[in-house]
């Protein structure tokens, strides 16, 4: 999770598992191979086994894994968005950026093999909304609760004319 | 790996795999694997030749890929940051969190089970090792680590005191300085 954008007016972050890509990717690259080859030679089962693999793996590297994940706030719109993009389009998730109080990181160990597993939680008052990313770095998590926090803190003194105003 | 700048002001770090075992890790296989397409080019086998020779750098790419990572890690006692930097080969990731939240560096110790002689009981374990930053400002601790392959010997044991030394005198200037 990198910091793509910090203004005062906005906050962006967008996740992207580099290594999870590559690595995956040169495996589809090997297994397309194969399936070319086994096509080229009339092979059959190559081809089918090929094909299965290949489509098992691809699936996993597109749906699960090839994905950008941002996470934008904006002060101009009020809008706190969650994107996800993928080769098939673009999905988001919307909420008002005044529910949004807090960020924080929470680490839950799996219980089929005990690894840990951080995640960043928003915090919408009482609300925590955990953000499913594929496979973060721990050290962009802190530092990406760290970058919200600060940011909703130079936040404040601006709402207090409003909340006056009101009045 | 090894520490580059070790001052009460500054702690800098770098790990990286030696460029000469990398070369020795990848080169073998390129020259292998480089032959032997080739010996099939001269045979006439065009598409096994593409195949094989496809495969091979694709192997040695994402070798070279994932051994060539190096993370540089500051501790600044002057700023109060500690700063990390992490390069690959296609792009630049720098982090930065603040010192007072990190408590100590500790070392994750994996064993991988490998066979070196016939029936069960002639299996070793081989130990690997990697560097973990951990920090306390959430519930529970995070652990950071430093890299994303395991290594094994002294090295990262070797800066996981380094780290902790630094940040005792630090933890102990700042006390005797309140």
């Amino acid at each position: 999770m990198n910091i793509t954008g910090l203004s005062p007016e906005r906050l962006e972050f967008e996740h992207r598992p580099m290594n999870w890509i590559v690595g995956l990717g040169i495996v589809c690259a090997a297994l397309l191979l194969f399936l070319l080859k086994a096509l080229i030679d009339g092979a059959l089962p190559g081809v089918a086994i090929a094909s299965l693999m290949l489509l098992a793996i691809a699936w996993v590297w597109l749906t699960q894994i090839f994905l950008t994940v941002r996470l934008s706030a904006d002060r101009g719109t009020g809008i706190l968005r969650i994107t996800t993009i993928s080769l098939f389009g673009e999905t988001f998730r919307e909420r008002p950026l005044d529910d949004l109080t807090g960020a924080e990181v929470d680490t839950r160990y799996r219980e089929s093999d005990s690894s840990a597993e951080p995640t960043l939680v928003l915090r919408f008052g009482s609300e925590r909304h955990p953000i499913q990313l594929f496979k973060p770095d721990p050290a962009d998590l802190l530092q990406a609760a760290e970058a919200i926090k600060g940011w909703l803190n130079q936040h404040q003194p601006g709402t207090e004319p409003a909340g006056e105003a009101l009045e | 790996m090894n520490v580059v700048k070790n001052t009460p002001e500054e702690l800098e770090i770098l790990i990286e795999i030696p460029r000469f075992i990398v070369l020795f890790m990848t080169a073998p296989i390129a020259l292998a694997g480089g032959l032997f397409t080739l010996a099939l080019l001269l045979g006439g086998e065009f598409v096994n030749a593409l195949t094989t020779g496809a495969v091979i750098a694709g192997l040695v790419f994402g070798g070279r890929y994932f051994l060539t990572q190096r993370t540089r890690l500051w501790l600044d006692a002057r700023e109060g940051t500690v700063r990390i930097l992490r390069t690959t080969m296609f792009e630049e990731k720098r982090q930065q969190l603040p010192l007072e939240h990190l408590d100590s560096a500790s070392v994750a110790v994996s064993r991988r089970h490998e066979r070196s002689g016939s029936g069960s009981s002639g299996s070793t374990s081989r130990p690997t090792s990697t560097l973990h930053l951990l920090f306390t400002n959430t519930r529970p601790a995070t652990e950071v680590p430093l890299t994303g392959w395991a290594v094994s010997g002294g090295g990262a044991g070797m800066l996981a005191n380094a780290i902790n030394d630094w940040l005792r005198a630090h933890h102990e200037r700042a006390e005797g300085g309140d």
